[in-house]
């Protein structure tokens, strides 16, 4: 879903980090969002409560779009143009990679106690029905669905190439937009 | 053929709980509707017995959070025209055991109790006509918005302002948007695809109590019943272990098919993880109806259904009192003419020993309402009219059994309603003393005044038998009463 996003915008905006600048303002709104919830009283009303809570719960920090959508701008702004599918598996294969290096190494510094503070929200998301003793709570438990695999991976990159060369598609149907 | 159905928790048939008991010192009759699904709504309603009543309250504790782990408690409303009655609704978040805690404020202080309930989903909710109407509309104004928007786009987005489309440019246009019809479409079927799922996946949810099988087997003169539990999920990952209720791990009633002329209650004990054993009393041989109650260490409570084939008893073993020497001292049984069609209800039941027991909130005046809440009031009286000793009968002061006569509803009820004593021990831990003794829960003493009720309400009309039981000079006696509920 984010390639085609991220992409058609990058297609279709004039400016040269038109992603980047998607991105961000995705980041600054979500994030926006986290830093300013907990500052408001709130008590859960539904039984059972495992965890109390005594402030609203903001949502997790937000994903780092940004970096992939700063390779993604470069990508299409740089001068050497591929045709569109050679693009797109360019684009694709670099949102993924750039992502996954980014957003892995991230999310294990979630987890570390370096990341519990009203910043990062590290250990701050825990809604009322969440044990507090649960084994996940500071750790990464498993992977029910089986999708941090080779194949999983390759699963997920291939998405994101056929995903960016959508995203060039509609960028230009974009790019033709006149009223 | 009785409909033997193990949809069902604690009882059959019989969805509501009743309790009688005190807040404090004030007298509260208790009656919680379960909502059936979960998440859902259970409705509640408080009856204070006494007057200086400032406000009630109410609030759902689950049996793992406990008190810490509950909201603060909701004010229950007190409902127009009825003095004394209070009312409101709770959320049950999810599936499992919890007590409903009830404060009752005024001038006699603050007094609180708990009252048990599963919170399981027992059916699936189908969508009200209304709403389906409603989410039909909302779903054609969307995707002739949708359909708009895809022509407006495909014919005149990409032209200069004020330009008009031609025709090839509209007829292009048109393709289009057919084409995202069909694509709307798929997504129609898929959504249709996806919700039957959804819907096959509550069914398939919805709790159903452990299968279980009966058998009696001959050992000599005596007759065995054995209760195998063969479900896949006992001693699974949801599985929690029995506990005792009243002293016993089980409950066992049995009832002859079709007449209910043959009544027993038994208490198996465990020979192995999944059987359960107790030696069947003098009764003819024919085919009963087994309800077993038993009650996690949760707080949980389900009733085990099944059905099993007596053989007729041996020569000579009918006149044995005691069967055998495992039978357990609390078991009872008792032998009626069958349930007539029944017209009019007999309101004096014959207990032997020259006790006879009088159904004394009954009369053949005023017939007996399903849905209507009730007090369930019997006198035991001697043969000289005097009321009977009552002693306690495992710890209470009396039983009954409650089957419709197609056994789509059975309920096994005490003087403080239909929970289980084990449930109100496990959940209600801090409140267990103010639950007054006097409303049935009998450790020691004696009861001179030879009355015993049972607060219920039956919750649907037709033909129904009652068997309640009492002891008096060291016997079980055990009263059976027909009644037609409209």
């Amino acid at each position: 879903m984010f390639p085609l996003f991220l992409v058609g915008i990058a297609r279709a905006g004039r400016s040269r980090w038109s992603a980047t600048a998607a991105a961000a303002v995705y980041m600054a709104l979500l994030g926006g969002v986290d830093w300013v919830l907990p500052l408001f009283p709130a008590e859960a009303r539904l039984a059972p409560i495992y965890n109390p809570i005594t402030r609203m719960v903001p949502f997790c920090f937000p994903l780092l779009l940004a970096f992939p959508a700063m390779a993604i701008d470069s990508l299409l702004k740089s001068r050497r143009r591929p045709g569109d599918n050679a693009l797109g598996v360019l684009l694709g294969a670099a949102f993924f990679l750039v992502f996954l290096a980014v957003q892995w190494p991230f999310g294990w510094f979630q987890m570390t106690p370096a990341a519990r503070n009203w910043f990062f929200l590290g250990d701050r998301y825990w809604s009322y029905y969440f044990h507090p003793g649960a084994p996940w709570r500071y750790g990464f438990i498993g992977d029910p669905a089986g999708m941090a695999t080779v194949p999983g991976f390759l699963v997920a990159a291939a998405l994101s190439v056929v995903s960016a060369r959508l995203g060039l598609l509609a960028g230009d149907r974009l790019a033709r937009v006149r009223r | 053929m009785l409909l033997l159905s193990r949809d069902a928790a604690a009882h059959v048939g019989s969805p509501d709980t009743f309790f009688a008991g005190s807040a404090g010192k004030y007298p509260v009759r208790v009656t919680i509707r379960p909502p059936g699904v979960v998440p859902g709504l259970a409705e509640i309603s408080v009856r204070v017995g006494s007057s200086g009543v400032r406000r009630v309250t109410i609030r759902p504790v689950r049996y793992d959070a406990g008190p810490a782990g509950a909201p603060a408690p909701d004010v229950a409303t007190p409902v127009a025209g009825q003095p004394g009655l209070y009312a409101g609704a709770l959320w049950l978040m999810s599936e499992g055991s919890y007590a409903i805690e009830i404060a009752v404020e005024g001038e006699s202080g603050t007094g609180r109790t708990s009252v048990p309930i599963a919170s399981l989903p027992t059916r699936v909710l189908p969508m009200g006509r209304g709403l389906f109407f409603l989410v039909l509309a909302f779903a054609v104004l969307l995707m002739a918005g949708g359909l708009a928007i895809v022509f407006a786009a495909a014919s005149e987005s990409a032209l200069p302002p004020g330009e008009k489309p031609g025709p090839a440019r509209r007829r292009a246009a048109r393709n289009t948007t057919m084409a995202a019809g069909g694509v709307f479409l798929l997504l129609l079927f898929g959504e249709s695809a996806w919700s039957a799922r959804v819907r096959r996946s509550a069914e398939r949810q919805v709790f159903r109590s452990y299968r279980t099988t009966a058998e009696v087997r001959a050992e000599g003169a005596v007759r065995v019943m054995k209760l195998s539990i063969d479900d896949p999920t006992w001693k699974g990952a949801t599985w929690r272990p029995l506990v005792l209720d009243h002293g016993k791990l089980m409950h066992l009633f049995a009832m002859r098919e079709p007449a209910l002329d043959a009544f027993a209650h038994l208490h198996p004990v465990a020979v192995s993880e999944r059987e359960f054993e107790a030696p069947f009393p003098s009764l003819p041989g024919g085919t009963y109806s087994i309800f077993a109650d038993v009650t996690d260490e949760t707080g949980l409570s389900q009733t085990l259904v099944a059905r099993a084939e007596v053989p007729a008893a041996a020569a000579g073993a009918a006149t044995a009192l005691l069967p055998s020497s495992r039978a357990d001292p609390d078991d009872s049984w008792r032998i009626s003419p069958p349930l007539p069609p029944v017209v009019r209800q007999p309101l004096v039941s014959d207990l032997g020993g020259g006790l006879s027991m009088t159904w004394a909130s009954a009369s053949q005046a005023a017939p007996i309402l399903a849905g209507r809440e009730l007090t369930l009031r019997f006198l035991v009286c001697d043969s000289g009219g005097r009321p009977a000793v009552l002693e306690p009968y495992m710890g209470m002061k009396g039983h009954a059994a409650v089957v419709r006569d197609d056994g789509s509803v059975f309920v096994h009820l005490h003087p403080m309603g239909t929970v289980s004593m084990a449930s109100l021990d496990r959940l209600s831990g801090r409140h267990r003393s103010d639950s007054s003794e006097s409303h049935g829960t009998m450790n020691s003493a004696s009861d001179p005044g030879g009355e015993v009720s049972f607060p219920y309400a039956f919750p649907k009309a037709g033909p129904y038998r009652l068997w309640v039981q009492v002891r008096s000079g060291g016997e079980v006696r055990t009263g059976v009463f027909d009644v037609l509920v409209r």
